[in-house]
């Protein structure tokens, strides 16, 4: 029988998780191993937010389940089908974050907050395909940053390495 | 929307450190905050650990102009961008004083001297990209043309190739144990000192070609084929023996060789009269080397229709240098061999050059661009 936790979201909604699912977040792992994981663990990440990490977590969770219950044979061909299969499931949980770049942010924000290395670096790595081969410009608006330059401090920049802003 | 901008630096530095060099260069101008990211030295270096693909090479040409009664020896020096996520970034060296010769190239910084040879000769190590260098104070111009640079920011923070080190390989003929090698350091820590490091007893003489570095060693290719080692770090020397055992038989005849660099590894290209030989150094104390890629020419001039009608005159090549999958070679022409994609161009048709000519490659260096400053170890005492 697993052991179950209930994480309770800043808005109050609560989520029943099995312990081997949450323990992913070194944040929460350490919450349990020191007694403080009693009754409901509240967490300031709103139930959107919440529930797509929990998403992520079951999905990585399954996956390293079936690892263990392989044995070698025909674990290749089964290991190549499940690559694919994970691939499949990341591309359409990216394209989901792209689209809607306010949980994209908020799912930044909790992987960083609950210590979810594997998150945070698949969450960067988006951002980052993101952000390469785009101009300043769009950048900014694509995520909402204020230039703070004057007109004439960006074109001392850029003046520098012309050749960079080539395509 | 949300405030992407309020997010904390170690979430942009994961991102940023993920791009090319490029990109960076450009992104600097996004906002104030990403400026200041990308111009910190500890960034830089957690950059440069997250990948090191090559830019490009240089290489430089040297002819004989041929004169009713004398003949004339010339140099030029071009360099081959390659596209691989870096743009087609061109260094320039008119920040420097005067016209320069590329002598070696480590990890974004150049390592050059003035292009005439003179006894006013001056040397500098530059980062081209940076803009930064500086001018050293080297009296012995005669042993610098077969000079090591190693510059590894990436190792250990603390150890002692946060700045660069130039080595060069000393051949002495007379000795109480016979000839032998020295090897004289060179480093920028408290000004710049000379140092004479280790001794190796040895009988061969260096090959002039690229030295490589790679793992804190450099490494020279000797005549009789062998390869000095020398630790950056420990001043530890050693000979490893090239492979050999498994040369193929039956007429197939070594033309020529060259040492390169893959996935942190050194490499050794052999050219045989039917085809090419890639190694790679598995472990040192026993020279253990492992065939990593290996093509017949017949195959090779197959994949390359193009060249078929040549092939009588251009093979066997010389190889020049090999970094990742690129191996430069020459023959009537400078040509790129891909060894992923198999293909092979002609980069640098000799023919460009004067009439009356004749002319070789005399040194083939990659380079990796890099925002390293020159100094990184002093930027990490903040």
């Amino acid at each position: 029988m697993a052991i179950m936790y209930a994480l309770k979201s800043s808005d109050n909604e609560i989520f029943e998780v099995e312990q081997k699912v949450i323990e992913q977040s070194e944040t929460i792992k350490k919450m349990i191993e020191d007694g403080a994981a009693t009754g409901e663990i509240p967490l300031q990440v709103s139930s959107k937010t919440l529930a797509k990490v929990l998403e992520w977590c079951k999905q990585r969770q399954h996956k390293t389940v079936e690892n263990e219950n392989d044995d070698n044979k025909g674990k290749r061909k089964k290991e190549r089908d499940e690559d694919d299969d994970i691939k499949e499931w990341e591309n359409k949980f990216s394209d989901e974050l792209k689209a809607d770049k306010d949980v994209l942010f908020d799912l930044l924000l909790a992987s960083n907050y609950l210590d979810l290395p594997a998150l945070l670096s698949f969450l960067c790595q988006l951002v980052a395909d993101m952000v390469a081969g785009k101009m300043p410009e769009e950048i900014r608006r694509m995520f909402n940053i204020e230039n703070d330059f004057t007109p004439e401090e960006e074109k001392a920049i850029t003046a520098e390495h012309g050749w960079a802003f080539q395509p | 929307m949300a405030q992407f901008g309020s997010l904390n630096n170690d979430i942009w530095s994961s991102v940023l450190s993920r791009l090319a060099v490029k990109d960076l260069i450009r992104l600097r101008c996004v906002c104030k905050g990403w400026y200041q990211l990308i111009s910190d030295p500890v960034f830089r270096r957690v950059h440069l650990r997250k990948g090191k693909p090559i830019s490009g090479f240089f290489f430089t040409v040297e002819f004989v102009q041929n004169y009713n009664l004398s003949a004339e020896v010339a140099e030029t020096m071009a360099y081959l961008p390659l596209k691989l996520g870096s743009g087609l970034y061109q260094p320039d060296f008119n920040f420097l004083p005067e016209d320069i010769k590329v002598l070696a190239s480590c990890n974004g910084l150049i390592f050059c001297r003035s292009s005439i040879v003179s006894r006013d000769s001056a040397f500098y190590i530059c980062n081209p990209l940076n803009k930064e260098w500086i001018r050293l104070n080297l009296n012995e111009p005669d042993i610098m043309d077969d000079i090591g640079l190693a510059f590894d920011p990436c190792q250990n923070f603390t150890d002692s190739l946060t700045n660069f080190k130039l080595v060069s390989v000393q051949k002495f003929e007379t000795g109480s144990e016979g000839p032998y090698f020295q090897f004289n350091v060179y480093s920028y820590d408290a000004g710049f000192m000379k140092t004479i490091q280790k001794i190796l007893h040895h009988g061969g003489h260096v090959y002039k070609k690229e030295i490589i570095f790679v793992n804190g060693m450099l490494h020279w290719l000797t005549i009789s084929g062998e390869i000095l080692a020398f630790n950056v770090v420990d001043g530890e020397s050693s000979i490893v023996s090239v492979p050999f055992e498994d040369v193929p038989a039956d007429g197939e005849r070594l033309h020529a060789c060259c040492i390169g660099e893959s996935h942190d590894k050194l490499q050794y290209v052999m050219i045989f009269n039917n085809g090419l030989d890639i190694w790679s150094l598995e472990d040192y104390a026993e020279s253990k080397w492992n065939l990593q890629y290996s093509r017949s020419v017949n195959a090779i001039m197959e994949e390359n229709q193009s060249l078929h009608n040549r092939s009588e005159y251009m093979w066997p090549m010389i190889p020049l240098v090999f970094k990742d999958k690129y191996l430069l070679l020459e023959a009537t022409s400078i040509y790129l061999y891909n060894i992923e994609t198999r293909k092979m161009d002609e980069v640098f048709p000799l023919s460009q050059l004067p009439e009356h000519t004749t002319s070789s490659c005399s040194s083939a260096h990659s380079y990796c661009m890099s925002l390293m400053p020159l100094n990184s170890a002093q930027g990490l005492l903040l």
